[in-house]
């Protein structure tokens, strides 16, 4: 084995605290799956195929078992990974790797010097509390990273998150830079918070458009190899239905299968998106039969 | 002042290793950008962190310490100062202040690198010290160190001499690739120069040779050597890698691919070195930059509205916030 980072536990795989909630667990496994994806760039040079393909494994049992409720208590219980609903007795397990697990994407590392560093701290995510402004989030283009980066008002609502505690002292840089803004971390696609945002808009939407298709798979980042590796949908189809390129579609027959496999993977309402959108597919073609008969005559 | 003090002691764990910064300095902070590549954007990104600190209201010193390819000064639109490094190092002038010219931006100084001098590239032990600990006496709350390509002990030790230290890379393999190069000497640097580690600071030093006779090819490696030689020294070896937290910034990105990468490095160093880093932020790719390039005039101030002012903010602001607290206790 080349790699440092043996994990303990699935949670340490999937760099997620033991309390994450589905959403977070969802999206740290997109998230870490597509590191160690074949063509991902980020393990040039470092980690080879070998190593990967393993992982890769680790990582799908790792969410197989954690994105499962019935699953995921067994897998507590006999790691002892569940705070608060351990067992008695806590398992050695659960004690060793506590006193260095804060990382720090957490808590700065003098957060817990006061502390108990014995004490699990789960992380502060910060989608959580800002979740109030979504609406105007979501409109910000096609690109599900958007919102991450998005400048708002709020004015200092959030500091306590990345703020250690108030009597660590601290020689605090004087001061911020002239154009106040939130530190926002940035945040991955996959990210909760991204979901949070695209499920407000998949309630709403009625036409199920091709770029509507797209946005949800960016949102929820799937690229197009994965989602034609599931669908067996050759990727040129894929992007004819995603830019409503209704000349390279095949006839509504295997459209509507075409659109029935896209949403399911999408996990979208597949019978209203693929009526919606076979039901324009065949409205186009029947206005272009039209203007074809009107242009002979 | 006092806060500095006392955080140095907090985090240190050996007094010894505080002795040195027992003394109040007046710098609060040390911000390194680095990467391994040449072309990826150090200076640009070093020079645009400490325009976009000083326009905060701070007092900063941008210091060029590309040792023989020194153009920081270009980025920020000054002509080369008269005084440079090399003076300081040939002991031409007294002090490292007068090295310190002004950027025609309030509060932002320059200090720059050496340009001709043979041999100040290779750089010794000693004036390597002095300039450190001058460094930390000038009249700032910041510095930027705008650090060389390679992965030179220099460079690697002003990295490390950093409070904050930034792993900047392009979405692109050769620069992936040296980042990781850089990462990986600066990961092997810093455990052979930590006095926790000093008993197996043969096994590090092997561990740096690439053809080493113990097949030492990993971090992994190293610490399962170690852990033989003496588990508790396994256990320091982590500790210390746990305090090595190096940020990471991806520039030119075009594409939420290129954006995304960030994130694989970080979960890939993860693995790989056991490392805890912070992806603080990426810069679109925006063909104002070469055009302020050109113009030899700073990218913040020529294209005020360009989309990197604000992502330059961000980035800052979130340094700040979250790891404006820093202290290394290296050196």
């Amino acid at each position: 084995m080349m790699l440092l980072d043996e994990e303990r536990t699935f949670y340490d795989l999937l760099e997620v605290s033991p309390d994450a909630s589905p959403g977070e667990i969802r999206s740290a496994y997109l998230r870490v799956k597509a590191a160690y994806r074949k063509d991902s760039v980020a393990l040039y040079s470092l980690i080879d195929e070998s190593e990967t393909t393993e992982l890769l494994k680790k990582i799908e049992e790792a969410f197989h078992v954690l994105s499962q409720p019935e699953l995921r208590r067994e897998y507590d219980t006999r790691h002892g990974t569940l705070l608060g609903a351990a067992p008695e007795p806590a398992p050695v397990q659960a004690k060793a790797p506590a006193p260095n697990v804060v990382s720090i994407d957490r808590m700065p590392p003098m957060d817990h010097s006061a502390s108990d560093p014995s004490i699990l701290i789960p992380p502060t995510t910060d989608f959580e509390r800002r979740g109030t402004d979504l609406s105007s989030r979501v409109q910000h283009g096609p690109s599900a990273f958007g919102p991450a980066f998005d400048t708002t008002n709020e004015a200092h609502e959030s500091d306590s998150i990345f703020n250690p505690a108030p009597e660590a002292p601290r020689p605090a840089p004087v001061a911020a830079p002239a154009r106040t803004e939130n530190p926002i971390p940035i945040r991955h696609p996959s990210d909760a918070f991204n979901e949070q945002a695209i499920v407000q808009e998949v309630q709403s939407e009625q036409e199920w458009r091709g770029p509507f298709l797209r946005k949800v798979r960016e949102a929820r980042n799937v690229p197009l190899e994965e989602l034609s590796d599931y669908t067996k949908i050759s990727k040129s189809y894929l992007i004819a239905i995603e830019e409503e390129n209704y000349a390279r579609l095949p006839a509504p027959v295997y459209l509507r299968g075409f659109i029935t496999q896209m949403a399911k993977y999408l996990r979208l309402p597949h019978e209203k998106v693929s009526q919606a959108y076979v039901a324009r597919f065949n409205a186009a073609m029947a206005e272009r039969e039209k203007q074809k008969r009107s242009g002979l005559r | 002042m006092d806060g500095s003090v006392k955080a140095t002691l907090k985090e240190g764990q050996n007094p010894f290793e505080t002795l040195t910064s027992v003394q109040p300095t007046r710098v609060k902070q040390v911000w390194a950008v680095g990467g391994g590549k040449g072309g990826i954007g150090k200076s640009l990104l070093a020079s645009s962190l400490a325009i976009t600190l000083a326009r905060g209201g701070n007092k900063v010193v941008a210091v060029d310490l590309d040792l023989g390819g020194a153009n920081l000064h270009t980025a920020m639109g000054v002509d080369l100062p008269v005084q440079t490094l090399s003076d300081f190092f040939a002991n031409r002038v007294q002090n490292l202040e007068d090295c310190a010219v002004p950027t025609g931006i309030k509060d932002l100084q320059i200090i720059s690198g050496a340009q001709d001098a043979v041999g100040v590239a290779d750089l010794g032990h000693m004036p390597k010290v002095r300039l450190l600990e001058k460094l930390k006496e000038l009249d700032a709350d910041f510095l930027v160190l705008d650090l060389g390509a390679g992965t030179s002990f220099n460079t690697l030790d002003f990295f490390l001499y950093a409070d904050i230290g930034m792993v900047t890379l392009l979405p692109e393999p050769t620069s992936i690739e040296n980042a990781y190069r850089f990462i990986k000497s600066a990961y092997y640097r810093r455990m052979s120069l930590s006095r926790h580690l000093t008993p197996i600071r043969h096994l590090i030093e092997m561990a740096m040779d690439a053809k080493n006779p113990r097949g030492i090819r990993s971090p992994a490696d190293l610490f399962r050597e170690v852990n033989n030689y003496s588990p508790e020294m396994g256990l320091r070896l982590k500790e210390e890698i746990e305090k090595f937290r190096p940020k990471l910034i991806v520039n030119q990105a075009r594409t939420q691919t290129d954006i995304d990468i960030g994130f694989s490095v970080k979960t890939v160093c993860k693995k790989y070195f056991g490392l805890e880093m912070d992806y603080v932020g990426y810069l679109d790719y925006d063909s104002a930059v070469w055009q302020s390039v050109r113009r030899k005039r700073p990218l913040l101030l020529e294209f005020p509205n360009s989309k990197l002012v604000s992502s330059m903010d961000r980035i800052v602001q979130y340094l700040i916030k979250r790891h404006g607290h820093l202290r290394t206790d290296l050196f």
